[in-house]
């Protein structure tokens, strides 16, 4: 079959002018096997199986980004729940040493974010989940690419409002070590619902238990292509307009199956998934909320802003099942604030509130993403801000997640810069109205009915 | 009960020289810091400790701080210590649903159980059975019976709080009894029939 000039005009074109890529390569990893219950051993294996296999992945993403010529952001790596292998840590042995191990393997191998410094306690904390969980703001202050995920929910076993509480203090602690970046350490730490366990993207990757010793995945990208053809069908009407971000969908999914196939090959990793998830970056024309302001929105927020992006991710989503042999990951549309610049557009003309943002995440992934709030927010209001966010994902039987920077020092109206990867954004106002008593009953709300779906 | 203890928690413990936390509890490296720095002393309990120490999780009473200056008043006001509630929560909601089906015959501390006797009619069941409960200090509550025809049948709401038997020694003995007189008796903790029939 033979290519026409203006369909290879076209990939030149999504590449150069619409900012295409492929947002990153993970490769899963499992760690199981370097349990110990002496710390420094068991770090020591870390890095030694880590390395092993980190410097190859950089090598054969290189080549695949020179051989095809599309650009191939992040070269990643999650692994297995470090609070499993907290377990097996002798008491008063240091869980923190683990999350310093993965940071030190991974600078060293040039991989600018691991994941997997991570608990899944929606039921109850193991020995090793408590161990994890305290030490996550220590290890955030102290590391640069680590990121930290904990599950507090599934629709499966209800939401562990225990776990909650303490998030809300532990996102807090971690700011106030970051203070001198401006809480960045927040920007690595997730908390979830329904987490799915072979995410390629950052800051909630990790590599579940049902997952093989070693797996690639693919995060695609391209708010950019998407708004592109958006903008193209400027007069139509949203199902014409809906079938043209499919066939969009397709062509990028198709080059992450294209990658992801070929690191799998060259690696010898089994090939896991192609997460079809439209990630922003900071960069012009990276935006999701463009996208939504093309399809007609003045601003992102507007009235018809849950409906639009609604409509969107569920066109993307069915362009990309049609193109990728196995979809995975959280799959959804990502609307990080600070990583967004037209959601920050939107915030700075206060179009768009944490309220409205929540209502969106009720269509899309990923929850509340790069929220930047002020630093003077209490502990159990954060708490009360991840309850609701955790609750969307549990009752509509999707993933949801809260990453949340209470910013110390800063108050509503400041922007705040986190650096190239993480981006800046505007300080958001809170509803000052308190929720102590009620995050601080604890205790699981029970799951949900999984039939009377209304 | 596990828990975790933040910054966040230890900042309302100002007022405490020392606080005793449950078993298993892991503290943040910050609020480690911020204890220290403030000196409150720290201890995690031990494990039977938890079983029967009501004082764990509160700060300890004024007669065991190292200096008189605060007291266990001043901390109880602020409801400082949210951190170990959870396992006694979870009692105290199945202590109320008990109370709450008690239909005013219990008071707390009780242990109620019900005993059932059914088989054929004759002379001296209830005395055996009620001199035996007599003996072991296990205070009759309520005594319902009825006959349907030859078929006897007797149920007996005890309270087995103050008995010097254990439970098992006692259900075992009333069971002997009722081989000796061919009767079918039963002895069971009563919160079985409160879970099965309210809701």
């Amino acid at each position: 079959m033979t290519i026409s000039a203006q369909e290879i005009l076209e990939t030149i074109r999504m590449i150069e002018v619409e900012n295409f890529d492929i947002r990153t390569v993970t490769l899963g990893m499992n760690l199981l096997g370097c349990a110990r219950p002496r710390a420094n051993e068991a770090a020591a294996l870390i890095r030694d199986r880590i390395l092993d296999h980190a410097a190859r992945l950089v090598k054969v993403v290189d080549d695949i980004q020179a051989e095809y010529g599309v650009p191939i952001i992040n070269r990643r790596i999650a692994v297995t729940p470090i609070a499993l292998l907290a377990n097996a840590l002798a008491p008063g042995e240091e869980c923190a040493e683990l999350g310093r191990a993965l940071d030190e393997s991974a600078r060293a191998a040039g991989i600018n974010f691991i994941g997997g410094y991570s608990a899944l306690v929606e039921k109850g904390y193991t020995l090793g989940d408590q161990r994890l969980i305290a030490s996550i703001p220590e290890v955030l202050a102290q590391t640069e690419t680590v990121c930290s995920s904990v599950n507090v929910a599934s629709s499966r076993v209800g939401i562990n409002m225990d776990a909650i509480r303490v998030m809300g203090g532990i996102v807090k602690e971690t700011a106030e070590l970051t203070q001198d970046k401006n809480g960045a350490g927040c920007a690595k730490l997730v908390v979830f619902a329904n987490v799915p366990e072979d995410n390629p993207f950052m800051a909630g990757a990790m590599h579940g238990v049902g997952q093989p010793e070693l797996v690639i995945n693919i995060g695609v990208s391209g708010p950019g292509v998407v708004l592109d053809t958006v903008r193209k069908q400027r007069s139509r009407d949203l199902g014409v307009l809906a079938e043209a971000i499919k066939r969009t969908a397709f062509k990028i999914t198709r080059v992450g199956q294209l990658v992801g196939q070929e690191a799998s090959q060259r690696l010898g990793v089994q090939f896991g998934v192609v997460d079809l998830s439209l990630a922003p970056t900071p960069a012009v024309g990276d935006s999701v909320a463009d996208i939504l302001e093309a399809m007609g929105l003045e601003k992102c927020g507007a009235p018809g802003t849950t409906a639009a992006l609604a409509m969107l991710i569920d066109a993307v989503k069915k362009g990309g099942a049609m193109a990728s042999s196995y979809v995975g990951g959280l799959s959804g549309a990502f609307i990080p604030v600070s990583e967004d610049a037209g959601m920050v557009r939107a915030v700075e003309q206060g179009a768009l509130t944490l309220e409205k943002l929540e209502a969106m995440t009720a269509v899309c992934s990923v929850g509340l993403d790069m929220v930047v709030i002020p630093g003077d927010t209490s502990a159990d209001t954060i708490s009360g801000i991840i309850a609701d966010e955790i609750a969307i994902g549990v009752i509509n039987h999707k993933t949801t997640g809260v990453r949340i920077v209470p910013a110390p020092g800063r108050h509503v109206g400041d922007v705040v810069d986190f650096g190239d990867l993480l981006g800046s954004g505007p300080v958001m106002p809170v509803n000052r109205f308190q929720c102590s008593d009620f995050v601080n009953r604890g205790g699981r709300i029970p799951a949900p009915l999984h039939s009377l779906r209304n | 009960m596990h828990t975790i203890v933040t910054l966040h928690d230890v900042r309302h413990w100002t007022a405490c020289r020392s606080v005793i936390l449950h078993p298993g509890t892991v503290l943040t490296s910050s609020a480690r810091q911020w204890l220290a720095e403030h000196q409150v002393a720290v201890q995690i309990a031990e494990a039977d400790q938890h079983a029967t120490g009501e004082r764990v999780g509160q700060p300890m009473q004024k007669s065991e701080l190292s200096s008189g200056e605060v007291t266990q008043d001043k901390v109880i006001d602020r409801e400082p210590v949210s951190v170990p509630q959870g396992a006694a929560r979870e009692t105290d909601l199945l202590r109320d649903d008990l109370q709450a089906d008690a239909s005013g015959d219990a008071a707390a501390g009780m242990q109620r159980a019900i005993i059932t006797v059914l088989g054929k009619d004759r002379v001296g069941i209830i005395a055996r059975v009620t001199s035996l409960l007599a003996a072991a200090h296990v205070n009759i509550l309520d005594i319902n019976q009825t006959l349907f025809g030859d078929l006897f049948s007797m149920n007996m709401a005890v309270d087995i709080s103050a008995a010097d038997v254990p439970f098992a020694e006692l259900k075992a003995a009333v069971e002997d009894a009722g081989v000796e007189l061919q009767v079918k008796v039963l002895m069971q903790r009563r919160a079985v029939f409160d879970y099965m029939h309210r809701v």
